[in-house]
């Protein structure tokens, strides 16, 4: 082990911009590969290899020293545009990427590391020695955009003849239908102006039908600046052209600023100004800071509820009127407060979902290159916000999802030419609001789902009886892919496998409150949808009384609310039940099922207005469906979770607690949990479906 | 007024054409394939020609590339289904100036039609 010089703060300040510049990095490496050699995404990320190599040895780790030196040298290389940003490039780099990971885990934990960087350090060192040349045959080398001297020698000659060297950046709708051949058309335009030096995608990537919305070309003409304009709006579907000088930069660093990109420095100049801004705006909090501010709310809420009653106390006392109205406006103006303070620490516990989503892209690559398919993976709304309890439990489902769309989704590059889609496999990642819920998305156009594939499979395992085969719909039989052994080891295989099927990504999500959907387009593609609750922290609940205990049961268990006559409780095996609409469903007092009372009580003790009644709550946790008897109902809330935590441990059937208006306690009832496995068969008999 | 060509072996997509064409006052001839569009660009010389892709006899890449032989100014916007973007690539570069993706929005062949002509 390395022997560092670093005290415990320090060493937590030193993580943590580890883990901004890894994920800098990270993202920058994919960036590069992809789109190639962005000036400004090459800086960052030399910066950022930059900064760990200066505080890593500034720490005295050796070995985290060699390796972001290393990989320095190659960025360097990629800025000097010596190298391009091929895969055989970026892979050496991702890899070493990968080995900072451990070196920070074991920093956290104090633990020693045998992590070995040699080769990882000779394939930095092997790429960073590459001549040019070697590296320009990726598909997006940064080649053609280089700013070489004869380039710029090119520049200077036109000049000399009077000719102008032009920037042209051209925006192309983003529902544009045939990209490359709006790209294609620009090009020829842009073409019949000038003499294109380069161009970005290059003239073979149009072809290749490698074409985003933007376009850039560096052009020497004789023509107006306005007359290149016009002449390339008039293609269909180009939102936007803009048309600058290119400088001509005297030395290098001026001309990698000047490089296409970074050519109109005060634009972007203003822009990462204002970011900058706005990122100083932001402080980090721990979560468990945000969950003690909720529980002092929670006091807070209690005291002015005191102060409610005290006031109104005053108010009968004669003589101090004056000090009553004002004690009452105080309290009155408290409550407003608290009111806006509770949510506002609810919106501080909402996190945009790019937090999750930036790890995918990585992921993608990785397993675009493991299986040879070439994917186009797009992800949308990285800003919507989740609460970032959901956005933690959401991280292994869509995980999950990916690596299925990727293996058994998408198809090989050679099955989709001959089924006439492009080679390049099209996966998306949304994120959206819809109504009151947030949706994600993990979209592919692949094969899709054969339903009458699933029908056999799951006849065969027996998930569903050949009788129930002959009349299940097409969407139903999709949806079959959910059930539990459907996705058995059959189809594990060391991506996707994990011996985890999508039973268990349902059920990820159906214990976050929300649900999972599934579309598919025999030969189109699939679709699956998540919807989650916009926040953990808060739930709607039925209140209901029972035991004298207020209790909230979240309305997404509660199927209804049935005032049943005591006369049609019948009893089968000892189960006490009740039948609605011809289903016959086991019943249980409230207070007993989570073992507040062990007391039997016959339901004539019931402490219910109407002694020929009782009230029943029908919930459906699991698939099970059952009552809940209480003794009254007393209405739908917006509750606010507060674990249980010290005040009475953990109890099974009870999620947490939450204090109402008037200050006393609710107790949140877990429906999954009474379920669960601590209910022994007697306690929960499930009757007849 | 402008003449303008309509190559398609559906007869059905001709006259839909023809009606949408004719309503913005265009005169129309009509071809039902590649081959058939070359003799009636030369009976006829059109001032456009709308070219579907895939047809028996002759297909309209190879009608593009022989109707620019004769005449190397001729104006054709291709018909394309979704999913074409090679073929049409291959067109424009054949020569053609535009294309319009079926099923045909009016008001996009309508704007790609002025477009070209002018």
């Amino acid at each position: 082990m390395d022997n560092l010089n670093i005290s415990k703060e320090d060493l937590k300040l030193f993580l943590e911009e580890l883990d901004e510049q890894i994920e800098v990095m990270e993202e920058g490496f994919l960036t590069l590969e992809r789109e190639g050699a962005d000036p400004e995404v090459v800086s960052a990320t030399f910066r950022a290899a930059h900064t760990v190599k200066g505080s890593s040895a500034a720490i005295g780790h050796q070995r985290m020293t060699a390796l972001t030196h290393a990989m320095e040298n190659v960025m360097d290389k990629i800025r000097q545009g010596e190298l391009g940003t091929s895969s055989e490039v970026m892979n050496p780099l991702l890899k070493g990427l990968d080995l900072l990971r451990p070196f920070k885990q074991t920093l956290a934990t104090n633990s020693d590391t045998d992590v070995d960087i040699s080769q990882a350090l000779q394939e930095l060192r092997d790429v960073a020695e590459r001549k040019p040349q070697d590296s320009a045959s990726g598909p997006k080398s940064s080649g053609p955009m280089d700013v070489s001297e004869s380039f710029m020698q090119r520049i200077h000659y036109a000049q000399e003849e009077g000719l102008v060297a032009l920037e042209i950046n051209v925006t192309l709708a983003p529902e544009s239908i045939m990209p490359s051949v709006r790209a294609y058309q620009v090009y020829q335009a842009v073409a019949s102006i000038g003499e294109i030096l380069a161009s970005d995608p290059t003239l073979n990537e149009i072809e290749d039908e490698n074409v985003g919305t933007e376009l850039k070309f560096w052009i020497i003409t004789a023509s107006g600046r306005e007359a290149i304009r016009s002449a390339v709006a008039e293609v269909t579907d180009v939102t936007g052209v803009s048309v600058s000088p290119v400088k001509v930069p005297k030395d290098k660093e001026e001309a990698d600023r000047a490089k296409p990109g970074g050519a109109a420095p005060s634009d972007e100049d203003t822009k990462s100004g204002a970011a900058a801004a706005i990122e100083n705006r932001t402080v980090r909090v721990d979560v468990t800071v945000l969950d003690s501010l909720m529980n002092l709310i929670g006091e807070l809420v209690i005291d002015r509820t005191r102060l409610g009653q005290l006031s109104a106390e005053l108010s009968e006392l004669a003589g101090v009127e004056d000090l009553a109205s004002e004690v009452g406006r105080i309290s009155n103006h408290l409550a407003r407060i608290t009111g806006f303070l509770q949510e506002e620490i609810l919106k501080a516990r909402m996190l945009p979902i790019e937090k999750l989503f930036k790890k995918f892209p990585r992921m993608v690559r990785d397993l675009s290159m493991k299986f040879n398919k070439p994917i186009n993976f797009e992800v949308n709304g990285k800003d919507t916000e989740l609460d970032r309890a959901v956005i933690e439990m959401l991280s292994d489902p869509l995980m999950h999802l990916l690596r299925n769309a990727i293996d058994h989704g998408l198809e090989s590059p050679d099955e989709r030419r001959a089924a006439g889609k492009t080679e390049e496999g099209n996966l998306t990642l949304s994120a959206y609001h819809s109504y009151n819920q947030i949706v994600v998305e993990v979209s592919d156009d692949g094969r899709g789902i054969d339903p009458q594939r699933v029908i056999e499979s799951a006849v065969r395992k027996g998930v569903i009886t050949p009788d129930r085969a002959k009349e299940i719909t097409d969407r139903e039989a999709i949806m079959l892919i959910f059930s539990p052994g459907f996705s058995t080891a059959e189809k594990v295989s060391e991506v996707s496998g994990r011996g985890v099927g999508l039973d268990v990504v349902r059920k990820n999500i159906d214990a976050l409150g929300g649900r999972v959907d599934v579309e598919s387009d025999l030969g189109r593609g699939t679709t699956f949808r998540i919807f989650l609750p916009l926040t953990l922290a808060t739930v709607r609940a039925l209140m209901v009384r029972a035991g004298g205990q207020t209790f909230a049961i979240p309305l997404n268990s509660v199927v209804e609310t049935l005032r049943v006559d005591k006369r049609l409780i019948k009893s089968m095996r000892r189960q006490q039940v009740v039948t609605v609409r011809d289903m016959v469903v086991p019943i249980y007092r409230l207070e007993s099922s989570i073992g507040l009372t062990r007391r039997r009580r016959s339901w004539n003790d019931t402490t219910a207005g109407e002694n020929d009644h009782i009230y029943a709550v029908i919930v459906n946790g699991d698939g099970k469906t059952f009552g809940l008897v209480v003794d009254s109902l007393v209405g739908e809330q917006e509750i606010v979770i507060k674990s249980l935590g010290r005040l009475i441990g953990d109890v099974r059937g009870l999620a947490g607690a939450t204090i109402l208006g008037d200050g006393s306690l609710a107790l949140i009832l877990d429906i999954r949990g009474l379920t669960g496995a601590g209910w022994s068969k007697d306690t929960v008999a499930e009757v007849a479906g | 007024m402008a003449k303008i060509l309509v190559v398609d072996d559906s007869d059905f997509m001709r006259v839909r054409c023809r009606q949408l064409l004719v309503g913005e006052g265009y005169d129309v001839v009509e071809a039902g394939n590649g081959q058939e569009a070359i003799d009636r660009y030369k009976e006829s010389s059109p001032d456009l020609v709308m070219m579907d892709i895939t047809m028996p006899v002759m297909d309209g890449i190879t009608a593009v590339r022989e109707i620019k032989k004769v005449d190397p100014k001729a104006k054709i916007i291709m018909c394309s289904a979704l999913g074409q973007q090679a073929t049409v690539l291959e067109a424009v570069k054949a020569g053609a100036s535009d294309f319009v993706v079926k099923p045909f929005q009016a008001d996009r062949v309508v704007a790609a039609i002025q477009k070209v002509l002018c």
